[in-house]
């Protein structure tokens, strides 16, 4: 899996590129969670994501969680039907603040 | 299927059967109507119990597997409809420790109830099916006893839950797993195993509906003790 990264202001967007499952987590994680020590406010962009597991919804707990102790924020955007699909099945959409565009995501940010 | 509308069907809490309570009213076909997936044991404690695709097999001590007909019945079981939406894939040998460590890695939250399934080949699996037994004998005597089966390069499935250790009272806590070979003849609990190429399905189960049996060795019987050493070594 790749991440790619960029800051806007404040807000920092990473969109990670393939699979995020129980053997790419354990990377993601440890590079999300070195990320969030300084940013609080944090766009995933999962317009490349191919496939989400439970590994994953861990990794969007963990991240959701870290950003509210800081006061910051998580805004998911660009999410394709079928992994829409896997936060709808697991209750998890209502737990996360999801856009349509990067562009949407941004803008919902505190400047 | 929404998370939200998932549901656990215990049939009894589980601290009745470790006290030794071996005989309830609820059958197979009570069971079945509340789901397609799941495990527990049978009257007597005659045998371990898997539910899977809405087939039940009754694996007695002999290690071999049973047809079981609707009006058995049953003093413990778990059972769901087992609607998965997530499924990993694992083309690498695990040793049982890695498998659970790879199973933390699956849950997003420990809090919350979990249905599992895991299929393929496995280069050993270690299971134990418990003999029938005469009510009143504490489960932790009788899982002393337990008659231990070893498998080795064989494919099957196992199904099972996890349930978070706050619910111990309720069924048994942790990652509680039943074992059935691809050739549905034998299997039984869970003791170790190490898979070699599996395919594991997880489900959220958000909600418990609990059985309280209506029977008067359940009415009559003394459930404040606390259980929990016995549970972990009866069943894990």
């Amino acid at each position: 899996m790749e991440l790619h990264e960029s800051h806007h202001g404040k807000v920092l967007v990473i969109a990670p590129q393939g699979r995020l499952d129980s053997t790419t987590a354990p990377v993601f994680e440890k590079q999300l969670m070195e990320r969030l020590a300084t940013c609080s406010h944090l766009v995933l962009d999962f317009s490349a994501l191919d496939f989400l597991s439970s590994a994953g919804l861990r990794l969007l707990l963990m991240a959701a969680k870290q950003i509210g102790k800081d006061e910051g924020r998580l805004i998911l955007c660009q999410v394709s039907q079928p992994i829409r699909e896997v936060l709808e099945i697991s209750g998890f959409l209502g737990l996360m603040e999801v856009v349509d565009t990067r562009a949407q995501a941004l803008e919902a940010m505190p400047s | 299927m929404n998370a939200r509308n998932t549901l656990l069907y215990v049939t009894a809490p589980v601290n009745a059967l470790v006290e030794g309570l071996y005989r309830q009213d609820t059958t197979i076909a009570d069971i079945l109507a509340r789901g397609d997936f799941g495990l527990g044991t049978f009257n007597d404690l005659d045998g371990e119990m898997v539910v899977m695709d809405s087939q039940v097999y009754q694996l007695r001590s002999d290690g071999n597997a049973y047809e079981v007909p609707d009006e058995t019945r049953t003093p413990f079981a778990c059972i769901t409809f087992f609607r998965p939406y997530s499924v990993e894939e694992i083309d690498q040998p695990l040793d049982y420790p890695g498998l659970l460590a790879l199973f933390d890695r699956l849950l997003p939250s420990k809090n919350m109830l979990y249905a599992l399934r895991l299929d393929g080949r496995f280069d050993y699996v270690r299971t134990r099916s418990v003999p029938r037994q005469d009510a009143y004998r504490p489960l932790v005597e009788v899982a002393r006893e337990q008659p231990e089966f070893e498998f080795t390069d064989i494919e099957g499935s196992m199904v099972g839950f996890w349930t978070p250790g706050f619910m111990q009272s309720v069924a048994v806590p942790g990652y509680h797993l039943h074992f059935l070979t691809a050739d549905k003849r034998h299997g039984g609990h869970l003791l170790e195993c190490r898979p070699r190429q599996i395919r594991i399905s997880l489900q959220h189960i958000a909600r418990l509906e609990l059985g309280l049996p209506l029977t008067l060795d359940y009415l009559t019987a003394d459930l404040d003790r606390d259980t929990s050493a016995d549970l972990k070594e009866a069943e894990h």
